[in-house]
C-alpha cells in the first residue's frame, strides 16, 4: 500500500530517519462510511491519522442526542490524547463520515514513540495546542453564541474552506441543536437573500450581512 | 462542484414504509420489490421532502457550501 507518511499534519516536518522508525510501527485500514471506528470510553488502543476520507468525532448524551465535536479529514488524527495516560478510555466516539483509509499506531507504540524521538514528542504536543484552540472555539460557540449567530459562522467558515457536504441533520449535530431548528433558520436566512438554495449547493449571497450575524451585531 | 446530485438512500435503515413515496412532489420516488428507489430521477428537485418526513432518517441531502460568487 503506497502512502505518504508526510501527507499526516503531525509527521509532516519529521526527519526520514524518525519516520522510518515510525513506520514500522503504522498500520493501514480502512473503513467504509457510517463504519464504527472507535466507541467512547471503550480502553485506548489506538491513536489514528487519516490518509483520505473523513472522520467524525462526536459524543452522545443519555438521551441519544450526538454532539458533533469535529469532522477530520484528510492529515488530521485523533484519539491522540487518551495516549497519553495510561489505562485512559477513549474520549469520543468516531465514525467514518466517508469511505477512509487510515493508518494507526498502537498506544504503547504511541506513547513510547514520544519519549524516544523527541522531535516526535514536539510534534503531537504542537498539533495537540492547535486542537485544543479548535475545542475552546467550538465550547465558546455552543456556550455563548445563538444558534442563528452559530449557523452564520458554520456557513461562512464551510464557504471558505470548501469542506465538503453536509446534511441539515449533520449540521444540527455539529451546531449544537436539531434538524427541524437548523431547517427554519435556514430557511429565514434564504427569506433574507442571504443564502440561496440551489439544488444540492447552499450559496452564500452577502457575507458582510452573515459575518455581522455571526458577530452578534445583527 | 458536481451538477446533478440524488438524495441519498440508506437501505439498511429504509423499512420501505413509503411515506416519502406519497410525500414526493414530483413523484420521484417508488418502492420496487420493497426497495425504496429513485425510479424519476430527472424529476427529482432536490426539494429535500423525502428527508423531511422519512421516520427513520434512510434519506439524506447533503449540500455543499459555497460563495455564491464562485
Amino acid at each position: 500500500m503506497n502512502y505518504d507518511l508526510r501527507s499526516i499534519q503531525l509527521l509532516a516536518g519529521l526527519s526520514v530517519e524518525t519516520l522510518d522508525t515510525l513506520s514500522t510501527c503504522l498500520q493501514y485500514k480502512t473503513y467504509k462510511k457510517n463504519g464504527a471506528i472507535l466507541w467512547e470510553k471503550d480502553p485506548c488502543r489506538w491513536v489514528y491519522f487519516i490518509l483520505s476520507g473523513k472522520v467524525d468525532i462526536y459524543l452522545l448524551a443519555p438521551n441519544g442526542r450526538e454532539q458533533l465535536l469535529e469532522r477530520l479529514g484528510a492529515g488530521e488524527g485523533f484519539n491522540l490524547v487518551p495516549a497519553f495516560k495510561h489505562g485512559a478510555n477513549n474520549q469520543a466516539n468516531a465514525r467514518a463520515a466517508s469511505d477512509v483509509e487510515l493508518l494507526r499506531i498502537n498506544k504503547d507504540d504511541f506513547s513510547d514513540s514520544l519519549e524516544c524521538l523527541p522531535e516526535f514528542g514536539k510534534a503531537a504536543a504542537d498539533y495537540l495546542a492547535q486542537r485544543l484552540a479548535r475545542m475552546v472555539n467550538l465550547v465558546e460557540n455552543l456556550s455563548l453564541l445563538s444558534v442563528r449567530q452559530r449557523l452564520a459562522a458554520f456557513l461562512i467558515k464551510q464557504a471558505d474552506h470548501h469542506a465538503g457536504r453536509w446534511t441539515q441533520d449533520e449540521m444540527a449535530r455539529r451546531l449544537g441543536s436539531v434538524r427541524d431548528v437548523i431547517g427554519r433558520a435556514l430557511r429565514k436566512m434564504e427569506d433574507e437573500s442571504l443564502i440561496r438554495f440551489e439544488r444540492q449547493r447552499i450559496l452564500l449571497l452577502d457575507r458582510e450581512r452573515l459575518q455581522k450575524i455571526a458577530d452578534g451585531e445583527q | 462542484m458536481t451538477d446533478w446530485e440524488l438524495p441519498e438512500i440508506d437501505q439498511e435503515k429504509c423499512t420501505a414504509c413509503g411515506v416519502c413515496v406519497d410525500a414526493c412532489p414530483q413523484h420521484a420516488l417508488e418502492l420496487r420489490e420493497s426497495r425504496l428507489v429513485i425510479a424519476n430521477p430527472q424529476d427529482c428537485t432536490y426539494c429535500a421532502t423525502c428527508e423531511d418526513v422519512c421516520p427513520h432518517g434512510a434519506v439524506t441531502c447533503s449540500y455543499e457550501i459555497g460563495w455564491a460568487c464562485d
